[in-house]
């Protein structure tokens, strides 16, 4: 089953990602779909990512886990500054492994949570 | 001096210096996703999956999010049929990202549509993109380069996972989601430069929000559609 497994898997991703680069599909997508599309990556990021921050659940409003928080007020203070995406990404995550490896932000600032 | 070479794809740039720009603009891509790699690995490995199927999982599924449910899926026991419905529904934005460069690729020989559809992921798409908007034209070579490194990347940290991760203690709650958050933030903030932009992304984001806990992982293109279609309908306003 495992083995039956990997290649259908493999088999969905690849159409997936083909399906568009194929010529049996005549459409041709126009200018107006291309300003569509233009938001295409920024707002497939952000739906990815703001969720690992935050999340919202009916009745409990948005909640976060502080950690993640203070790390991404860092990577948004780093990428605000303009630096090179290389050195925000190394020190953000740099930055958020030391938090918890130091036991959080609950551990290091009791009175703050 | 430019020469005849229009025939050529990569044209007036030494195909040195395009394997360099393209390694340079997908490598802090590459790095948060190695947190992830180790990841998959060392879960594949837990819930029964040899070794080498484990890196073959990278080496042909090769989707991050859709792998990492589809092993926890296996774990559990779950049928086949689910398995490959959910990862058709997580994979489902290469839909939109095959769409979006379709007028790009569609006139190249199949070799080339294949090895870009291939290596296609939320990283390369972003980073092609980019590069598309900045130069006018959609570089193949430089996509595939792009592509290819982040796959070495990948693969390298799924090894790593596969050898070392049965040593590392509660993996899974390290909190290695945050490395792909940092990227995706780091490329997100700067692009909100106009107002579709920033409607675009807020629209997308706060429907993320709302729609994870009713759809899973179909939250992603649902969100993403909503984002597009209100950036869209600002930027024909400000016509």
């Amino acid at each position: 089953m495992s083995w039956l497994m990997i290649g259908l898997l493999a088999l969905i991703t690849f159409f997936n990602r083909f399906a568009f680069f194929s010529r049996l599909t005549r459409y041709q997508p126009g200018a107006e779909m291309g300003a569509f599309l233009s938001f295409s990556a920024q707002s497939v990021l952000t739906a990815i990512w703001l969720p690992i921050v935050f999340s919202y659940e009916p009745g409990k409003g948005l909640t976060w886990d502080p950690d993640y928080l203070a790390a991404t007020l860092l990577v948004t203070a780093l990428t605000l500054l303009r630096l090179p995406t290389l050195l925000v990404v190394v020190v953000g995550m740099g930055g958020f492994f030391l938090l918890r490896w130091q036991g959080g932000l609950a551990a290091l600032l009791p009175w703050f949570g | 001096m430019p020469s005849a070479t229009s025939s050529q794809p990569v044209g007036a740039e030494s195909s040195r210096a395009l394997w360099w720009r393209a390694s340079i603009d997908i490598l802090p891509l590459s790095i948060s996703v190695i947190p992830w790699g180790i990841l998959c690995g060392a879960l594949a490995l837990q819930v029964g999956l040899s070794p080498l199927q484990a890196q073959l999982m990278s080496l042909l599924v090769y989707a991050g999010a859709a792998q990492l449910s589809a092993t926890t899926l296996f774990g559990a026991g779950t049928p086949l049929l689910p398995i490959m419905g959910s990862t058709f529904v997580i994979t489902s934005q290469h839909l939109l990202y095959g769409f979006t460069f379709r007028r790009d690729v569609l006139p190249l020989a199949l070799r080339w549509r294949a090895s870009l559809a291939f290596f296609l992921t939320d990283e390369m798409f972003a980073v092609a993109l980019k590069d598309r908007e900045r130069s006018g034209v959609f570089n193949p070579a430089y996509a595939l380069i792009a592509g290819f490194v982040f796959y070495l990347f990948w693969n390298g940290a799924t090894l790593l996972g596969i050898a070392a991760g049965q040593y590392i203690d509660g993996l899974d709650k390290m909190g290695l989601d945050f490395a792909i958050a940092a990227t995706f933030i780091a490329m997100t903030i700067p692009a909100m430069k106009n107002l579709p932009m920033v409607a675009a992304t807020l629209v997308s984001g706060g429907t993320a929000l709302l729609t994870k806990p009713l759809l899973a992982e179909i939250h992603i293109i649902i969100s993403a559609l909503a984002g597009m279609l209100v950036g869209y309908v600002l930027h024909r306003m400000r016509r």
